[in-house]
């Protein structure tokens, strides 16, 4: 026998208690998710109208100049990156996954000879880029289940003043898109300039041209863009806590299977050994009673 | 005969603040407050701090939302406000928005950078704009101010 019953059962003790922790990280994890995924569909008619008004407007914005929609100057060495992760581990491999894309998306950058600017959103992202020695613009703690609109205005008024400063050509972000609760995919979006506007619907076509704009066409775009900006980045910051819970949830659902299998064979493993005791007790006694009669 | 409703969706970035039929509503525009009937001409405008005023069919009950900037869309289908913040006159806890209009005259009396004066003065502009809604629906008052 290895392990005297002692030993075993104080190690059945802390297994059970990690367990308890593991268990209880869950149930965090899938609060938050509910959380969130709620204030994910609660902000979804603001952002589908707000695409949809932007397609509507689509026609228009070709035909305004607004430094958000074309780029500033075609010749630069300079990207910034807004990296998603979250502030803290014990989530599978979320910020794995999340780093190695931005790792990826470093190296594409500099085969076009660009440099690649890091904000950091989410500590996780920070440590990896402080320790593996990438430029760090700023950086943020993750967002959460109650971030709101204003919470996002820091990262913005950078962006956007480094942009508009010509200090960077684009700006992307790289966040978690969340598919379902064990799945999402590490995305990399264009956020300035902005990509392409969402095409208008087939039925509203022969309106598109009539729309009266107030104040004017420039002034309006001046400011449904930044909006539109934010309401972007709002969104994937959403999701992205979304997706760290799911995969959190994931990790301590996994964590406290393994506990309990682990506390059977410890259990069986105690159960041997108190046996094997018993009997070898047994076994004394009974020799020495036979001695004795002998 | 077309009824003479329209429909209208007021959304925030945090959620549906209020839908449904209204025979006319009033948008602080940002070239001044306007009125949408149904039969409107398509139109993109912006929003400014201000009062959405809404008449209902029920006999016109008239429905105040305070909003604190954003965008109108007006098509043939109805109207669509997106409005950054808005809040429904009967929720909008006027204790609350006095001490953030004191808050923001007290930072206004010190003076700090041009940013903390520009911040304040909006943070004074909402806060007042929330009162003025507020006690403008107690009193029902349609007029514009």
């Amino acid at each position: 026998m290895a392990k005297s019953g002692k030993e075993i059962r104080r190690r059945i003790r802390s297994v059970k208690s990690t367990q308890q922790i593991t268990k209880a990280m869950k149930m965090v994890a899938a609060a938050r998710l509910r959380k969130s995924e709620g204030r994910a569909s609660a902000s979804r008619p603001y952002t589908d109208t707000l695409r949809e008004v932007m397609g509507r407007l689509g026609a228009v914005a070709a035909e305004v100049d607004h430094p958000f929609l074309a780029h500033l100057t075609t010749e630069f060495n300079r990207v910034l990156l807004v990296f998603m992760t979250s502030d803290k581990g014990l989530c599978g491999s979320f910020n794995t996954h999340m780093i190695s894309r931005a790792g990826a998306f470093i190296k594409e950058q500099a085969a076009l000879g660009r440099q690649v600017g890091l904000i950091c959103v989410g500590k996780k992202g920070w440590d990896w880029a402080r320790n593996s020695g990438h430029e760090i613009v700023a950086h943020f703690p993750s967002f959460n289940e109650k971030t709101t609109f204003a919470d996002l205005k820091p990262v913005m008024d950078l962006l956007s003043g480094q942009y508009l400063n010509q200090e960077v050509g684009e700006v992307y972000l790289l966040s978690a898109r969340f598919i379902n609760i064990v799945k999402n995919i590490p995305t990399v979006v264009r956020l300035l300039p902005i990509e392409a506007l969402p095409a208008g619907e087939e039925d509203d076509g022969e309106y598109r041209h009539e729309y009266m704009l107030e104040p004017s066409p420039e002034e309006l775009l001046a400011s449904l863009l930044p909006s539109y900006f934010r309401t972007l980045l709002f969104q994937a910051a959403i999701e992205n806590f979304t997706s760290e819970n799911g995969a959190r949830m994931v990790a301590m659902e996994n964590a406290t299977k393994a506990a309990g299998e682990m506390i059977e064979d410890l259990t069986l493993q105690y159960n041997k050994a108190r046996q094997a005791s018993i009997t070898l007790e047994l076994l004394d006694i009974v020799g020495g009673a036979e001695a004795l009669k002998g | 005969m077309p009824t003479a409703e329209l429909e209208l969706k007021v959304v925030t970035p945090d959620g549906e603040v209020w839908a449904g039929q209204a025979t006319s509503v009033v948008i602080p525009g940002l070239d001044g407050y306007f009125g949408v009937w149904r039969g409107h001409a398509p139109l993109v405008a912006g929003m400014d701090i201000g009062a959405v005023l809404i008449k209902t069919p029920e006999e016109h009950v008239v429905k105040f939302i305070a909003v604190t900037g954003g965008f109108v869309e007006v098509n043939q289908r109805g109207v669509t406000v997106l409005a950054e913040n808005a809040e429904m006159a009967e929720d909008i806890d006027v204790i609350r928005a006095d001490k953030a209009l004191e808050r923001a005259r007290e930072r206004l009396s010190k003076h700090f950078s041009d940013i903390d004066v520009e911040r304040a003065q909006v943070a004074l502009t909402k806060a007042l704009n929330r009162k003025r809604v507020a006690e403008r629906a107690k009193e029902k008052r349609t007029s514009i101010v």
